[in-house]
């Protein structure tokens, strides 16, 4: 049980059939878009009197297009002046003591960020800061333990938060465990699924909830990024169906939030998804043990810190643009995926990369 | 075993008819030889009357006259080609029986006989009926054509289509036949959840179709009254039911169980292994929502037991289902429950039982993946949208307005679910609730459809449970056509089809050239 947080990020791409732009467009595509619109026509006043009151202090052209109604948990926000996202942010990032966490925080406090850490072990939480505050100094890094799967714990890492840095403009919800066994659904452990699940969809549903209450009394608003992994892109996962299934929820848990977001007109929480591919943490490693396994990971997989190189330029520049778009970041598209396949099969490359094929 | 002996029989049948056919084309009959035809036709018509008359006046007679008779029919049947292990081994048994006869108690042979002259007479009422039919179809025709005094070429093509039709009838009739023994022995059944709502009435229909079916639920209190509940019920249908006999072998039994709970899970595994011997057919049917509204008024109780109930319960059940199935010989099903959000578009103020349920679905997918070479299939159930407390706790006028249109009685859905699910085959199937016609029809009708359910104020015009099911039995017996066309496997249909161009073509090649005027 005292694994620590990771994510396996298996392929989101090879024989991928939808290209990265259609998952963007599928919300506007929804029902309940359409049930929404019919929503904010019905009360006119309100929303007029919102835009008069509101928009004059704020960015302007984005929020043109939309009413906003006035709820009782947005109220407190659109009654402070909103202030545009200026770098240095303030992350925090779950399951940061390994894996693609860590390089993550790592990246973005190269960036000039401050970063707030944490993870279910409280040893590993205070070396990493040890040795992150090393590297980047005093004030740059803090770090917590917190065991995302009880509310409690992630109540008291807001509180934290919000006691160190006052506010946080990037949430990234990456703690996800497979608890590092492959095997066919019959054969696991009743304590392996239990964790898998609580970990990656109970935990991950209430870090969003408590990251989308600390946000929306926030002058800035706050992005709040959840990473999906191997199955979210709806292929089959045998040896981790557990995982597969709690990766796949993940994904529509960030468009349903989406979409409740849009219903209540909230512009200044936005949430996205990540897709990171396939990283070479244990999580992955840990299920290199047949062929095929062997060669997607030596043709697809990264390291962390090159996977995390990647994608802090990409999370950053969304709170620097002022955008409000949700959009989903992935690292390995499909169009990569082919042709590192591609070019695996015509010219022999990144064969033997990682782990000894047969 | 009906089923192996009348296909057995049905084969040399239609043999001896294709042999007939060719004598009389070859020969290029005359009137004399085709009377003489018409008469074998009655003789085996009458012979085959006889047969029947004698297995129904067994019942009056005295011990050694059915041993004799028995016999009788024993080597007729083995003197036939081929025969199923079941068949034959009841076979054995029946013999060794007459062998040992002195030695064995009176009534335990009697009762052994008994049940094989159930099979017997059943086989041969089947095969009896598929003769009559055959034969009348060929005395009308061949009558029909003596008087009209046709020429030869309109003989042959009488003759083809009607060898035709009877192919056809076989397959037809075998494909039914079959489905009856698909449907009769009793099935063991678990339904997690099965206290309330969907659950119950898909716990009752199986019950009604004569299965075990073990029910289970988070409190102790509500399985006993359910049981008891439908104890009522079954002995209802007892009384007034028409299948009687299938309904002497149902049977239900429960146990408390929190399907999150891995140690109750295997528990109730282990007392549905042990009440009824093995596990058929698995639902998980547990599930719950909370209400609806944003994530945000969600408190960590709440989030905690949907995603326990709906993810955590239905992977240990399934895991649970599997290993027990795995063990059995004839394996078995586990069906997972659909909801909103399996097919993925977003559910706003469900995300939580939204994204549950899309997580399901990755979960079906990869498990069809690991399960590929097993004995266990898993399949999905897809209810639609059902009238139960999951999708009215926390509904809005205006989404009730809606549920007019395509919402169901829960005993609707179970009726239309329950007969499917009994017979799945492979592995991988999505038996749901609303299909495609059913939805066009929602959606024709929907102006006949407003006020079904609720009226403007949104208040429920529909009765309460005890009072539907009062009227229940009466609607059990009414003819639905979408069920009866989904009755019939798409095979069947592809059969006939391809059954009926393969003779047109053979009566066109054969008949196309000579036939006068073309």
């Amino acid at each position: 049980m005292a694994t620590p947080c990771a994510s396996l990020h298996f392929p989101s791409s090879p024989r991928l059939h939808k290209p990265s732009f259609s998952s963007q467009f599928t919300p506007l595509l929804s029902p309940s878009h359409l049930f929404l619109t019919v929503c904010s026509r019905q009360t006119p006043t309100k929303s007029t009197n919102a835009r008069n009151s509101n928009y004059t202090t704020n960015m302007g052209i984005a929020y043109l297009n939309y009413p906003v109604v006035v709820k009782a948990q947005t109220s407190s926000s659109s009654a402070l002046s909103r202030e545009p996202m200026l770098p240095p942010f303030n992350v925090l990032i779950t399951g940061s003591t390994k894996g693609i966490g860590y390089a993550l925080a790592k990246e973005f406090l190269k960036a000039g960020d401050n970063v707030i850490i944490c993870s279910r072990s409280a040893e590993r939480v205070q070396s990493t800061v040890q040795s992150l505050r090393e590297e980047f100094g005093e004030q740059r890094v803090w770090g917590t333990k917190c065991d995302v799967r009880e509310g409690k714990d992630v109540k008291d890492l807001v509180a934290f938060a919000q006691e160190n840095l006052k506010y946080v403009d990037i949430w990234i919800n990456n703690a996800g465990s497979n608890a590092y066994s492959y095997k066919p659904l019959a054969e696991a452990s009743d304590e392996d699924l239990i964790e898998v699940v609580t970990t990656n969809t109970l935990g991950l549903m209430i870090c969003c909830r408590e990251a989308m209450k600390m946000m929306l009394n926030q002058p800035r608003g706050g992005h709040i990024f959840n990473i999906d992994g191997a199955g979210s892109d709806g292929r089959p996962t045998p040896r981790f169906a557990a995982y597969g299934a709690t990766k796949r929820s993940v994904v529509h848990l960030t468009k349903s939030l989406q979409a409740e977001l849009r219903m209540q007109d909230v512009q200044n929480v936005v949430v996205h998804n990540l897709s990171p591919g396939m990283v070479t943490t244990d999580l992955l490693m840990s299920g290199a043990t047949t062929n095929q396994a062997k060669f997607f990971i030596n043709v697809l997989a990264e390291p962390a810190e090159v996977v995390a190189e990647y994608l802090v330029p990409n999370i950053r520049s969304i709170p620097a643009n002022g955008s409000t778009k949700p959009t989903y970041i992935r690292f390995l598209t499909g169009v990569k995926a082919y042709s590192q396949i591609f070019s695996r099969f015509a010219f022999g490359a990144r064969r033997n990369r990682y782990l000894l094929e047969d | 075993m009906a089923v192996i002996i009348t296909k057995l029989h049905i084969s040399p049948q239609s043999l001896d008819k294709i042999s007939f056919e060719e004598h009389q084309r070859s020969r290029s009959l005359g009137r004399g030889f085709l009377s003489s035809g018409f008469g074998v036709h009655k003789k085996s018509y009458a012979l085959c009357v006889q047969q029947c008359r004698s297995f129904k006046s067994k019942d009056g007679g005295g011990v050694e006259k059915k041993q004799k008779e028995k016999f009788e029919i024993l080597k007729e049947n083995q003197s036939k080609t081929k025969k199923g292990s079941g068949f034959r081994n009841s076979l054995k048994r029946a013999v060794s029986w007459v062998g040992t006869l002195p030695s064995q108690s009176n009534e335990e042979h009697r009762e052994a006989v008994a049940k094989l002259e159930e099979v017997f007479s059943s086989a041969a009422l089947q095969i009896g009926r598929y003769i009559v039919t055959m034969m009348s179809t060929g005395v009308v025709l061949a009558v029909g054509f003596q008087l009209s005094g046709g020429d030869s070429h309109m003989n042959t093509l009488i003759w083809y289509s009607w060898l035709g039709g009877i192919i056809i009838g076989t397959m037809i009739g075998a494909n039914m036949v079959l489905d009856e023994h698909c449907r009769a022995g009793p099935r063991n059944v678990v339904i997690t959840g099965s206290t309330r709502g969907l659950g119950k009435a898909l716990a009752r229909e199986f019950l009604l179709s004569g299965d075990h079916v073990v029910v289970a639920s988070r409190s102790p209190e509500s399985v006993d009254t359910t049981i008891r509940e439908l104890e009522e019920i079954l002995k209802e249908g007892m009384i007034t039911g028409s299948n009687r006999t299938s309904l002497a072998h149902a049977k239900v039994v429960g146990i408390a169980c929190d399907v999150c709970d891995p140690s109750d899970v295997q528990k109730l595994a282990n007392f549905a292994v042990n009440e009824f011997g093995s596990i058929d057919i698995w639902i998980n049917n547990a599930g719950t929502n909370k209400g609806f509204r944003p994530l945000l008024q969600f408190s960590d109780e709440d989030i905690k037991q949907i995603v326990s109930t709906n993810l955590v319960g239905s992977i240990l059940c399934t895991q649970e289902a599997m290993r027990m199935m795995m063990n059995q010989p004839k394996g078995g099903h586990i069906f997972n429950m659909d909801g909103a959000g399996s097919g993925g578009s977003s559910t706003p103020l469900t995300a939580v039982y939204g994204s549950t349920k899309c997580g399901l679905r990755q979960l079906q997918s990869s498990l069809l993946k690991e399960c590929k070479r097993s004995k266990v299939g898993v399949h999905t159930a897809s209810p639609g949208m059902v009238l139960t407390d999951l999708l009215l706790s926390g509904s809005t006028t205006k989404n009730k307005q809606m549920f007019n249109i395509i919402c169901e009685l829960p005993e609707t859905v179970a009726r239309t679910l329950v007969p499917r699910m009994r017979v799945v085959k492979g592995t991988g199937k999505a038996v749901n609730y609303l299909t495609p016609p059913r939805i066009l029809l929602a959606l024709v009708t929907a102006w006949l459809r407003r006020g079904r359910w609720f009226d403007d104020q949104g208040r429920a015009l529909y009765a309460a449970e005890a009072d539907r099911l009062r009227n229940w039995a009466e609607n059990r017996a009414m003819f639905s056509f979408t069920d009866a066309m989904e009755m019939y496997t798409e095979n069947t249909w592809v059969s006939v089809f391809s059954l009926s161009v393969v003779c047109a073509f053979i009566i066109l090649s054969s008949t196309g050239n000579t036939f006068p005027g073309t």
